[in-house]
């Protein structure tokens, strides 16, 4: 069954519907939300609102997106909420002690956990709206057409906080 | 023809694969002649492959089952919405309906010039003035003088049959 018919049918009561949603999209709405906080525990609670709040609001849904955007959308927006509210962390000079040689093989030269830890602070460190788009570009593979729809900004804007948190990210790791 | 300003902020479209095949020619013939966007293009593919290492670990995170939860939330009710979740809502519903938000935004701005027009033209309305004569030590007329306050003096005037009532501050030696 397609998903639009199964959001009709949870629109219309049936709760086991909704349930074959949740269990369709759970894996990638943990996944934004466990890339974007960081942590099992709030990125399951995000998650779980995420779905939680797109059930109260079927009924306007109007079914332009297609439902896991409008999923997707809602997981970002509760993720970079929780983000916001958070007090930062990591700094981006705490990610940048060491310099990355990316002209030579870095894997060569630093432990790869050390490198991951590293790296996943840079990204860490940076502002949510930036993050965002990193993350779903990177990690979730979208296109910048598939992003503009799920933060809901034209493609220009996409691209401009793309070439930002690159920027930021390559000098956090001083790699230029 | 693009800047190199341009092809700079192109690469991470090339990288990307979001370039159009026009778009894709130009770069790949400016990235053949300049040696700063090459290396550049370099950073920003071992950029990639750095994210790709970091977080390999995250990738192979298994996502709990959400159902258990998402069922509970489902039953305590709809949870209440704060007002930037509302406004939010507003903003967001205005995307989908681009004819109903080009409608608010041509109703706010008629509301907001008629009622600058209305502010601006409105004419200044001025109460009516009466004048009554009256005596201190008249029956019905009180004048009372106090001191509220070191360097104030006020002065109060009442009529009980106009239903009049005066007060004067004088502070500093002004009216």
């Amino acid at each position: 069954m397609e998903d639009h018919q199964l959001v009709e049918r949870s629109r219309a009561g049936d709760v086991a519907a909704f349930e074959e949603l949740v269990k369709r999209h759970q894996a990638r709405a943990y996944a934004i939300a466990y890339r974007l906080l960081g942590n099992r525990e709030d990125a399951q609670e995000a998650a779980q609102d995420a779905f939680a709040r797109a059930y109260f609001a079927l009924a306007g849904f109007r079914g332009t997106a297609q439902f896991r955007t409008w999923l997707y959308r809602i997981v970002v927006n509760l993720s970079t909420d929780l983000l916001r509210r958070r007090k930062p962390e990591v700094s981006t000079e705490d990610a940048a002690i060491q310099p990355v040689d990316g002209r030579a093989n870095p894997g060569e030269d630093l432990d790869r956990r050390e490198l991951r830890q590293r790296v996943s602070a840079a990204v860490e460190a940076l502002p949510p709206d930036l993050k965002t788009v990193i993350l779903l570009r990177e990690f979730e593979g979208m296109s910048y057409a598939e992003i503009a729809r799920v933060i809901r900004r034209p493609i220009g804007t996409v691209m401009s906080r793309l070439f930002h948190a690159r920027q930021r990210l390559q000098q956090s790791l001083r790699m230029s | 023809m693009m800047g190199h300003r341009r092809y700079r902020r192109a690469l991470d479209a090339y990288v990307d694969g979001e370039l159009s095949d026009a778009e894709l020619t130009r770069v790949q013939a400016h990235l053949a002649g300049c040696g700063t966007c090459s290396r550049e293009l370099q950073h920003l593919e071992e950029l990639r492959g750095l994210l790709r290492q970091a977080h390999e670990e995250s990738a192979a995170e298994a996502a709990p089952a959400l159902w258990p939860g998402v069922r509970a939330r489902i039953a305590r009710g709809r949870p209440p919405r704060s007002f930037m979740a509302w406004i939010r809502g507003i903003w967001e519903a205005s995307w989908e309906r681009p004819r109903l938000s080009l409608a608010g935004a041509l109703v706010t701005a008629f509301l907001v010039l008629s009622t600058g027009y209305w502010m601006w033209e409105a004419p200044v309305v001025t109460p009516p003035v009466h004048t009554v004569a009256v005596e201190p030590g008249e029956e019905g007329v009180d004048v009372q003088a106090i001191d509220p306050e070191e360097g104030v003096s006020a002065m109060v005037l009442t009529t009980s049959g106009e239903g009049l009532k005066v007060i004067w501050v004088v502070a500093q030696g002004q009216l």
